[in-house]
């Protein structure tokens, strides 16, 4: 089985945006990692290859830096990867879907599988994995916390509020994202850490692979912190008197109730 | 003056609330006509409710010599002709678990762009307002395109009234099946909870809470609080207490209630990254140190297991 | 008669050869395999009069073993008695092979001498003996068991002690050269008791040939014995103490992750010992003391210091064929199936060291736990799963709770902290740790620790976002490859600053930087505050206001205590910062003080099997009956309050900093 896990490299969730002027923000300040729902991704890739061979082979979209996403999914059990280089944090999702289609075919292997996250913690576009599947005329479902692959056709689950769930069908090849609940992401072993340092890694520009990344139909304007809540009005006194005060609150100051 | 389509969802035969507000943003104070879609419903049950936000016109839809129901990609290429036959300069939806999947096959299928879980919408400007780096920024977006495309995230957009008279009309456009792919089956949940990101407000248990028996005393206070959900932190789903699909923040749900009630959280940057939207935080903690009350508009301290029954009697009582 | 001679002669030669070539190829098997094992030491032969001092004050002295009182008497008793009777024994044997052998002949005072005490330490065998027995079957402690190999050497020793007793009284009343009544004492009154002067000459011959045969027999029984059993630490003890590690102070063995051509990491099967580990395997004699002090088996867990010895033990020599060919291949590995040594058993451990401090033969338990933790990390990816969110929080933001690493000096607001990077000139560099720069306990502990050491005209500065985990929780969870990455981190920014003095808040970041970041290259003066702020109040710079703080007591951090002998500095600060109140010491206290339960990483595992550790000691100081407990460690603060809110008791959980710093305000 031929599978392609599409990660990013994105600034780890616990880092702090520094914003700089009005679209930028100061990305040598921040650690950068694997997108953890691309990890659920390539675990499950992982998962199928142990169990039913072939090879997975990581692809990104990214900087220079991306390369450590890279090991880091290789460590895992991608056996090598594809980085198409750009210079941007903020590309277009239906560019960065052109450049992933590009990259894949490529590669010169016949996808039977292209999984990656939901989202990315970063842009939380949530939208390239259908894009991706849009541009190679693949069937493509989101949010997967289920994966099954048999005769030639993958069975999935995906959460559709308060505990309800849906199972799909689709055929192979197809375009997946996977969230979280569909496995636990491996920790990698040391030594497949010390082997993912010398497994092959295939760099090429955006503009090697014939895609413009100047074609996007949306523009940053503005990014801007979200206001952070100055501090509480602390509700004193006995819990009889707290929680009637609130009331009052809630309902004659906010109108929430 | 634009025409503005608004997907419409419908859940167990009954419109969600969260519809509302995403109505509100399209009508935008009258500045444009409203088209609301339901896809393979019958618009009378609705009517008046959708008319009393501003939907002008009400459009069934459905495809000929197609079902439908258990077809994304078909829903997809149905409401995409919607665009085209109304004359569409934007689309809005809500950013659930079916709207942030519908609307992303439309703009693949469409070949336009998509804001999934926008905050804000001008649909003049053509500018979506949305969370980048989960929840710590807000992204100004400019659409470069005929049509905006956008799934709101439920609750963000305050609902307000705008009755008009409505008109209920049906579009049934021939699409083809690409046959990509197929719901088999729906396996909905026994329990009549409502889902968080849809929850106008929320109460969330962390760690504190003990043991999932004890969601009894926030699961009481949320009846009494009227429609509302409850939730945990990740502390506490770690622990067992509780199941990820109740978990709010980073790594769980981002919500956006009018109000959010915490109890014994200390107010994680990623449990916030997933509900610092909310219109109202009230935090309940034993320790007045939590960094929660730095982050919150009410704080009260005290025993999560004291004040919430006494918060339900009161409502109860009121 | 000369017949018998001969025959005898021949018998004893025959008997002597058998039982000593038996010994002797049984020890070469445990030297061998002592030999074959592939592991690297760290030890170093040096420092040889100090351990001549440890041979006698140890050994001879028995000070180690007497450190529980009674038992330790048995011991010495035994251990003297059955010491004495063995130049005896030779001579017994020697003369059963030579008839005329007799070193009275050349030395009669001496050995005269000689045998007059051995005659009387001798039957004080039997009281020690009797304690111990005493203990087995009625006192009956968890930690001690009662197998057939300890009934097996009781029964032996007190037989060669009875026969010994009996071969002499039977002496006194045969005619020789010598006066034999006067040079035992005890014999000669068992000979009177029984009246063996009655007996004929001939009859006392007998009786004497009796009980030599019985006597020798039963040594060269126990020669034979003792390789293959619990007590070959009667051999291995003696070598295992004088090689004992002479420092209190130890570091975690630093694997050379960046070799290449190493296979494996860490302890995963025995081959892979060292000869020191070897020494300390067999020197184990089960007496349990570390069982008895371990903070897991005190709770239910399944981890007895004592059973992974012995567990190691019998796996090791239980592989001992394909170990000896060289064939390590052919090694199974400690973890297999069936194994007495678990996940479970290994996660347990706090890494708090009561079971080396309390050891009497001075073996390294932690070698064998933590080196198999590594090797289940770094080669098996297998550990606790909540630890895996740890390891990656440590990895991407430099400490264990994931908050930005940019938010590290946070704590400080409005405190005017000056960072070393604007202020490098500072005397003092206080690196603040995770728990004092994130954890909102530690945080309170820290703007405490601040106000003090600003109080005393302190010129201290911060790392701020510079700093990073000292990598304590990746090491002694077994991730080397994690912890050597933030050492590295905080090996260069240290280099940068080159800083007089370490100042440190958390017992781990103090140890680690002490005695383990000399590894990696990085020696500088380390103190962690409670000696620091002792020092300050002796200079009259930290003076309590009179403040009564009421009963107090304080909780010994076990990386301040037992890996670093600091017990003093907080006692005296608890104690003059409190002085119109009281202090009151907890049951366990001091070297036997009982862990809070969080070191060793445990602090970020769930703790699911048994009794919680950090409630036990909960208990142990709501029973005390205090105010407060006093803490010197962020970890140990949060754990004794967590288990107090269970056990419900009106005590109060205070760092040292705090209580200095409300005294000094």
């Amino acid at each position: 089985m031929q599978i392609y896990v599409c990660v990013k490299h994105v600034p780890d969730t616990a880092a702090n945006i520094k914003i700089v002027g009005e679209t930028g923000y100061n990305d040598s300040a921040c650690k950068f990692i694997a997108n953890p729902y691309d990890e659920y991704a390539i675990e499950a890739a992982v998962q199928l290859v142990e169990k039913q061979g072939g090879e997975a082979v990581v692809v990104t979209v990214g900087p220079e830096s991306a390369v450590g996403t890279l090991r880091s999914a290789m460590a895992m059990g991608a056996a090598r990867g594809i980085l198409v280089k750009v210079d941007s944090q903020f590309l277009d999702s239906d560019i960065t879907a052109q450049a992933l289609k590009a990259a894949i075919e490529a590669d010169g292997k016949k996808a039977d599988l292209i999984l990656t996250g939901k989202g990315s913690v970063d842009t939380e576009g949530f939208q390239t994995m259908y894009r991706l599947a849009g541009a190679m005329g693949l069937p493509v479902v989101n949010e997967i916390v289920k994966l099954d692959v048999n005769g030639g056709k993958a069975t999935v689950e995906r959460e559709i509020g308060a505990g309800s769930r849906e199972v799909l069908e689709a055929n192979l090849p197809c375009v997946l994202g996977a969230t979280k609940g569909l496995n636990e992401p491996r920790y990698p072993k040391f030594p497949d850490i010390m082997k993912a340092k010398k497994k092959p890694v295939d760099q090429k520009a955006i503009s090697d692979l014939g895609v413009d990344p100047s074609g996007a139909k949306t523009r940053l304007l503005k990014l801007e912190a979200v206001p952070e809540r100055s501090g509480a009005k602390m509700i004193e006194g006995a819990p009889r008197e707290q929680v009637v005060e609130l009331v009052r609150i809630l309902r004659e100051e906010e109108k929430v109730l | 003056m634009a025409n503005i389509g608004v997907l419409i969802e419908i859940e167990g035969g009954e419109l969600k609330g969260t519809n509302f507000g995403v109505l509100t943003a399209a009508h935008e104070q009258g500045k444009n006509d409203v088209y609301a879609f339901l896809l393979g419903e019958k618009a009378d049950p609705f009517k008046d409710a959708l008319a009393a936000y501003g939907a002008e016109k009400i459009v069934e839809v459905s495809a000929a010599g197609a079902d439908l129901s258990k077809n994304p990609d078909l829903q997809a290429k149905a409401l995409a002709a919607a665009i085209d036959e109304y004359s569409l300069t934007g689309m809005l939806g809500l950013a659930s678990a079916v709207g942030r999947d519908l609307f992303a096959r439309m703009a693949a299928d469409l070949n336009l762009p998509l804001v999934s879980d926008g905050v804000a919408v001008d649909l003049d400007r053509k500018t979506v307002r949305k969370s980048h780096f989960s929840g710590k920024t807000f992204a100004t977006i400019q659409i470069e395109a005929g049509v905006l495309l956008c799934a709101i995230r439920p609750n963000a957009i305050e609902a307000k009234e705008a009755p008009v008279e409505a008109e209920v009309v049906s579009f049934s456009p021939s699409v083809s099946d690409p046959g990509r792919v197929r719901v088999v089956e729906a396996k909905m949940s026994a329990s009549d909870k409502m889902d968080l990101t849809e929850a106008p407000i929320i109460i969330t248990g962390g760690r504190p809470i003990g043991s999932a028996e004890n969601y009894k005393v926030l699961e009481e206070c949320a009846r009494a609080l009227g429609p509302a959900a409850v939730g945990a932190s990740r502390a506490a789903v770690d622990a067992g207490y509780a199941p990820h699909s109740m978990q709010v923040g980073q790594t769980g749900k981002t919500v956006s209630p009018k109000l959010y009630i915490g109890c014994g959280l200390s107010g994680s940057v990623q449990h916030f990254a997933g509900m610092k939207t909310s219109k109202v935080i009230v935090a309940i903690n034993t320790d007045k140190d939590a960094p929660i009350f730095e982050k919150c508009d009410y704080g009260i301290i005290g025993d999560l297991f004291e004040v919430m029954p006494a918060l339900t009697k009161a409502l109860k009582e009121s | 008669m000369k017949y018998y001679l001969i025959f005898k002669s021949i018998l004893m030669l025959a008997a002597l050869g058998t039982a000593f070539t038996m010994f002797f190829k049984k020890v070469r098997h445990l030297f061998r395999l002592l030999k074959a094992v592939e592991g690297e030491s760290r030890f170093q032969p040096n420092r040889i009069k100090e351990r001549i001092q440890v041979f006698f004050t140890d050994v001879l002295g028995q000070t180690n073993v007497r450190r529980k009182t009674l038992p330790g008497l048995a011991h010495t008793l035994i251990f003297y008695g059955f010491l004495a009777v063995q130049p005896h024994s030779l001579e017994l044997m020697v003369k059963g092979v030579f008839p005329s052998f007799e070193i009275a002949h050349a030395a009669p005072f001496l050995w005269g001498a000689y045998l007059f005490i051995a005659d009387i330490l001798a039957p004080l065998v039997l009281v020690g003996f009797a304690y111990a027995l005493y203990r087995r079957t009625v006192v009956k402690p968890d930690y001690l068991t009662m197998g057939r190999d300890a009934n097996l050497i009781i029964l032996f020793t007190c037989i060669i002690v009875i026969t010994f007793s009996f071969i002499n009284a039977f002496q006194v009343v045969l005619d020789t050269e010598y006066n034999y009544a006067a040079v035992f004492p005890v014999s000669a009154l068992l000979a009177r008791w029984f009246d063996l002067g009655a007996l004929s000459q001939t009859q006392a011959r007998i009786g004497f040939e009796f009980f030599y045969y019985i006597h020798i027999g039963t040594i060269l029984g126990f020669l034979i014995y003792i390789p293959g059993s619990k007590h070959l630490h009667l051999l291995a003890a003696v070598p295992n103490v004088f090689l004992k590690p002479l420092e209190r102070e130890k570091a975690m063995i630093k694997t050379d992750i960046e070799d290449e051509e190493a296979e494996t990491f860490g302890l995963g099967k025995v081959s892979e010992l060292n000869w020191k580990n070897v020494l300390n395997l067999y020197a184990c004699t089960e007496c349990g003391r570390c069982e008895e002090q371990c903070p897991a088996s005190n709770t239910e867990k399944p981890l007895s210091p004592k059973n992974v010895i012995h567990d190691f033990k019998v796996d090791l020599l239980e592989q001992a064929e394909p170990i000896l060919a060289g064939n390590t291949e052919a090694v199974q590995p400690i973890m297999r199936e069936g194994s007495p040594v678990t996940d479970d058993v290994i996660w347990s451990c706090t890494s708090c060291r009561a079971c080396e401090d309390i050891c009497p033969v001075n073996i390294e338990q932690l070698d064998f736990i933590l080196e198999t933790r590594k090797h289940r990390v770094l080669m098996e990816a297998a550990f606790p799963p909540e630890l895996q969110e740890t390891f990656t929080n440590l990895e991407n933001q430099a400490n264990p709770w994931g908050f930005g690493n940019d938010t590290r000096a946070d704590w400080t607001q409005g405190m005017d902290v000056p960072l070393i990077s604007d202020h490098p000139e500072a005397e003092v560099l206080w690196y603040v740790g995770c728990a004092g720069s994130f954890d909102d306990r530690g945080k309170k502990i820290s703007r405490a620790l601040a106000r003090v050491l600003q109080r005393a005209g302190v010129d201290f500065a911060i790392l701020g976002p510079e700093e990073a985990c000292n990598g304590d929780i990746a090491r002694r969870c077994g991730n080397e490859y994690l912890a050597q990455m933030l050492i590295q981190q905080n090996v260069e920014v240290l280099g940068q600053y080159s800083p007089k003095k370490i100042l440190t808040g958390c017992p781990h970041c103090f140890n680690i930087i002490k005695n383990e970041y000399p590894q990696f290259g990085a020696s500088y003066p380390v103190a962690h505050y409670t000696e620091f702020l002792f020092d300050l109040h002796k200079q009259g710079r930290l003076v309590p206001t009179g403040k009564n703080f009421g009963k107090l007591t304080y909780h010994d951090s076990c990386y301040l205590g037992r890996w670093n002998g600091i017990y003093e500095a907080p006692r005296n600060l608890v104690t003059s910062m409190n002085y119109p109140g009281r202090y009151v010491e907890m049951k366990r206290h001091g070297a036997k003080g009982f862990c809070c339960g969080a070191g060793g990483g445990r602090m970020f595992m769930e703790e699911t099997i048994g009794k919680r550790i950090n409630t036990d000691r909960a208990e142990e100081a709501a029973a005390a009956g205090v105010n407060t407990v006093v803490a010197a460690c962020p970890f140990c603060a949060t754990m004794l309050s967590d288990g107090l809110m269970e056990t419900e008791a009106a005590v109060e959980v205070k760092d040292i900093a705090e209580i200095i710093d409300e005294a000094t305000a």
